[in-house]
């Protein structure tokens, strides 16, 4: 946990991509005071451009684009967090059990894991919300459970590297349960991996909520970035900015989320570090070799 | 390599047998009757009843459970009264279009995510590198849909150089059209190739740094081969297999992308079947085309395995 | 004069700053002659062989010094001209043979394709040339075809060391040739060695910690600590006549096969940290003859002996104690 927050301190795009997301989470937060009011309310005229009444304009039938834009990041914010934290949570239960027990259930555990990695995500999850409908709660746990595999797999591998160093012996020797073992010991040794995966997971997670409310498929009681663009659609050549700024928010969300991971990933491999060279002034003999 | 083929498809088998098992439960436990789950919204009440029978829906679970899979095994995926065709029908009159959007798409991007990703692991750290890394970053970071509609917006709208939808090329009762198809493909092809370019970009440019700290890599240095050849002909060959393992996994992505991309520019294939069966709640098309797609990418990913194995000469032997 | 190393120095660049992990290091070597580069792991003996290719990873870089091969120096080489020596006049045995053959070409492909890259044969001749080694290091030579995954641990030492000898090279680098090997296949080796040497002159640099295979087949010794030699001689001079207290304590705690079982020394403390240039002998800490100066200054190399010399403050004025020999006594 700490090798993460120092590796994530020496990678710059990194720390930029955190400090934008630590940005977006204070604009869901404080939504009520920078956005008072119903977001929904229809009180203007339609497709107003953006200016200095509308910020962002107005959409189709009268509502605030800002208003509905700044209320919507609490949105993707809850899908981020809520189904990589389950996600996080099955695949640290699942691929732990996997990988402490292994045999029949890791068996078990492992071929489950392999089917839900192959199937078509989104196909699955848009069949899921056509038939069951699309209230939040539901769909956020819907994504968090076709997401868990991956994490299974890196915490599976982890427990079983961890499993049989010195200091999960020495719990086991010491009369640990199984469980207390697991959460006492593997667990935080092998949070890393996990939650490097977890914070592209959470990327993984918004994108699909937009791509879901942009076919449709959005619960119609809560504003989203991916409904407005759903909305905007019909209005490309008449009202662009209806697309524009909720893909664009998209975009930025999705990006320092990935900044974030990618950085936490690269940090856990060494081999992927960028290269430190001995100074050309220390270097002795010829032109320095071709870099590969 | 065919006893390897066989275990692998054995592998596979009982992957679809619990897709189709999911399909079957998913129908039964959704809100409502399992009838018009497996009739649709748009079906008349006779049918329903009819259907009711035909499906023994009145009989128990595991008798029901039989039909449904007898009925599967026979090529029945159920009637849509939205197309007034049967399922199969529909979806295979759509296959077309979407394999031909997909395939070029990759066709496209694959080399091209190849090349990229070598030329920054080739230039490591080099302002190359980090161009291409970062500009690939980004566009790993546009939604699909996002990026369609700004290409419409820029190049339909604006420009007016392509249409963005509106293709006549696949419509009954006419030849198919080349270059109408070619046309109205343009775009929806090229928002494709650009969403699964940085996939392979990234994964090539990774394997291919970890490949060159392989000690294969060394030895290859140490016998003189000149750099462009320790590079071409082990860390780049060696990195391919990672490559080819990361094409099978992000073909189920590759087809969630290809559902989007159709969405937005009206593309008459499976994608774009799914969107309409969706808001027409047309649930045989919409529950068959998540089976067919599935099978299509579970499929797909057995050809990548296959790629795999020529690739790697270990694997026979694992 | 083959080989002569003339201070050698070789750094690497960590996150941390430079680690000297190879510093000030001179040797010599004529042709038909072998060397056994001996010390503990971590000395720096295995970078000293791969900086005599210039084959250093990304990080590291030869900081100074010259290796003169034939009189050209391969520290300021052209990198075309450096290609071309590789491999036909200097070759190396890497110690992880288990994966330093590519893992998706058949070893004969591998093989023959290097003797191509030096040698104007046609493929037919080459992938006979790699037979006839192959079944020099005692390796059928119907196994070309195969690849380096359905060779065992000893069978690929052995496919890397017909690769390394394939081209005929003036000088081979062999770092832990025999470690993986049972006794027998050791044998073989070392037998080998001592044929290639008579036949065609093959002189060998042999980094070992194995000093019985050392003194079987080694002419000259160089003893390694903490980047630095710190004795290096003929190899009866250095093992028998020894006047480093890290080389008598290298001996003594090497031990015998052939001998009754006896307390090994073992030295307190650990090798050095190379962060900094040494200023003083790096083998201060440990040393039992340690005085004010070994720590306020580097030592000298002192000549003691014809071609035996010592990197040691104290060289001339203490007496290290006979011991029993923990190794077998030189061949011959």
């Amino acid at each position: 946990m700490n090798d993460l927050v120092r590796a994530l301190r020496q990678n710059r795009l990194g720390v930029a991509g955190l400090l934008l997301v630590a940005t977006i989470f204070l604009v869901a937060l404080s939504a009520p005071l920078i956005a008072p009011g119903d977001p929904f309310r229809m009180d203007w005229t339609p497709f107003l451009p953006p200016g200095s009444d509308h910020l962002l304009g107005t959409d189709n039938i009268g509502r605030d684009v800002y208003a509905l834009m700044v209320h919507g990041t609490k949105v993707s914010l809850l899908f981020a967090f809520g189904a990589a934290g389950v996600s996080l949570l099955m695949g640290m239960l699942l691929g732990g059990i996997a990988g402490y027990y292994g045999g029949l259930i890791d068996d078990l555990i492992s071929r489950l894991s392999d089917a839900f990695l192959i199937i078509p995500r989104l196909f699955l999850i848009i069949v899921i919300v056509a038939l069951f409908g699309s209230q939040l709660w539901m769909v956020v746990l819907v994504i968090g459970v076709t997401l868990w595999p991956a994490n299974a797999r890196i915490m599976r591998a982890q427990v079983m590297s961890l499993r049989e160093r010195g200091f999960v012996q020495a719990a086991r020797v010491a009369g640990g349960s199984d469980a207390a073992i697991i959460f006492g010991q593997i667990t935080p040794n092998s949070l890393g991996p996990v939650l490097a995966n977890s914070v592209l997971q959470m990327a993984y997670a918004v994108l699909t909520e937009a791509s879901l409310a942009f076919l449709g498929l959005g619960d119609p009681n809560v504003p989203s970035w991916g409904q407005i663009l759903y909305s905007g659609q019909n209005y490309l050549s008449s009202a662009p900015w209806l697309m524009i700024f909720p893909g664009l928010a998209l975009a930025v969300l999705l990006l320092s989320l990935h900044l974030v991971g990618t950085a936490l990933v690269e940090s856990l491999n060494p081999k992927l570090r960028p290269v430190r060279r001995v100074p050309l002034s220390a270097r002795a003999g010829a032109a320095p070799r071709m870099e590969v | 390599m065919p006893r390897y083929l066989f275990r692998r498809i054995a592998q596979i088998l009982p992957v679809i047998l619990a897709l189709v098992m999911f399909n079957f439960v998913l129908v039964h436990v959704a809100p409502g009757d399992p009838a018009t789950a497996l009739a649709g919204d748009s079906a008349p009440l006779e049918y329903i009843e009819e259907l009711r029978a035909s499906y023994g829906l009145n009989e128990p679970l595991h008798v029901q459970l039989g039909i449904y899979l007898q009925k599967l095994v026979q090529g029945n995926l159920g009637y849509s009264f939205a197309y007034r065709k049967p399922v199969l029908d529909v979806l295979l009159s759509r296959l077309f279009p979407t394999l031909l959007l997909v395939g070029v798409s990759q066709l496209i991007a694959i080399p091209l995510g190849i090349v990229l990703g070598a030329l920054a692991a080739r230039h490591r750290n080099s302002w190359l590198d980090t161009s291409i890394s970062a500009s690939m970053l980004a566009l790993y970071s546009i939604p699909v849909f996002w990026l369609g509609l700004v290409f419409i917006l820029f190049f339909a709208v604006q420009l007016q150089w392509l249409p963005s939808s509106g293709m006549m090329g696949f419509s009954y009762g006419r030849p198919p059209d080349p270059f109408d198809i070619a046309r109205h493909l343009a775009l929806p092809l090229s928002v494709l190739a650009l969403h699964t370019l940085p996939i392979y970009a990234r994964i090539t440019r990774e394997s291919v740094i970890e490949a060159a700290q392989d000690d294969s890599i060394t030895t290859a240095r140490a016998i003189g081969y000149p750099e462009a050849v320790v590079f071409r002909r082990f860390a780049l060959r060696n990195a391919l297999l990672p490559v080819t393992t990361v094409a099978g996994l992000s073909l189920s992505s590759l087809f969630a992308g290809a559902l989007l991309v159709e969405t937005v520019f009206a593309w008459p294939g499976m994608g774009r079947l799914m969107y309409d069966a969706v808001s027409q709640r047309d649930f045989p098309v919409l529950m068959g085309g998540f089976l067919f797609t599935s099978v299509m990418v579970v499929v797909g990913s057995l050809i990548t395995d296959i790629v795999y194995v020529y690739l790697d000469p270990r694997v026979v032997y694992k | 004069m083959l080989l002569d190393v003339e201070n050698l120095s070789v750094a690497f660049a960590t996150d941390t700053g430079l680690l000297h992990a190879v510093n000030g290091v001179s040797l010599q070597l004529e042709a038909g002659q072998s060397l056994g580069l001996v010390g503990e792991s971590g000395c720096g003996k295995s970078t000293l062989g791969f900086a005599l290719m210039r084959l250093l990873a990304e990080n590291g870089s030869i900081t100074g010094g010259a290796v003169r091969l034939s009189g050209e120096d391969i520290v300021r080489m052209s990198e075309e001209r450096l290609r071309a020596i590789r491999w036909d006049k200097i070759a190396m045995v890497f110690q992880n043979a288990m994966s330093a053959l590519s893992p998706v070409a058949r070893i004969g492909d591998q093989i023959a394709n290097a003797m191509r890259l030096h040698k104007p044969v046609s493929r037919e001749r080459a992938l006979e040339l790699a037979g006839d080694t192959f079944e020099r290091v005692g390796v059928s030579r119907t196994r070309l075809q195969q690849y380096p995954h359905e060779f065992s641990g000893g069978m690929k030492q052995r496919a890397m060391l017909a690769l390394g000898l394939v081209c005929g090279p003036q000088l081979l680098i062999a770092d832990e040739p025999t470690t993986a090997l049972d006794v027998v296949a050791q044998r073989q080796v070392l037998d080998l060695f001592r044929d290639l040497r008579r036949e065609r002159g093959l002189a060998l640099i042999m980094i070992s910690h194995d000093i019985s295979a050392v003194s079987e087949i080694c002419d000259k010794v160089a003893v390694m600590y903490g980047g630095e030699i710190m004795e290096f001689g003929p190899l009866r001079e250095v093992f028998f006549n020894y006047r480093h207290p890290y080389t008598w304590a290298l001996i003594n705690s090497f031990p015998s096969l052939h001998q009754p079982l006896r307390e090994l020394v073992a030295l307190p403390g650990s090798p050095p940290a190379l962060a900094e240039p040494p200023t003083a002998c790096p083998f201060v800490s440990r040393c039992p003859h340690a005085i004010g100066i070994c720590s306020a200054q580097r030592p000298p190399v002192v000549e003691v002996g014809a071609g035996h010399s010592v990197r040691c403050h104290r060289a001339d004025d203490i007496a290290l104690a006979p011991v029993d020999r923990g190794f077998d006594g030189p061949a011959g």
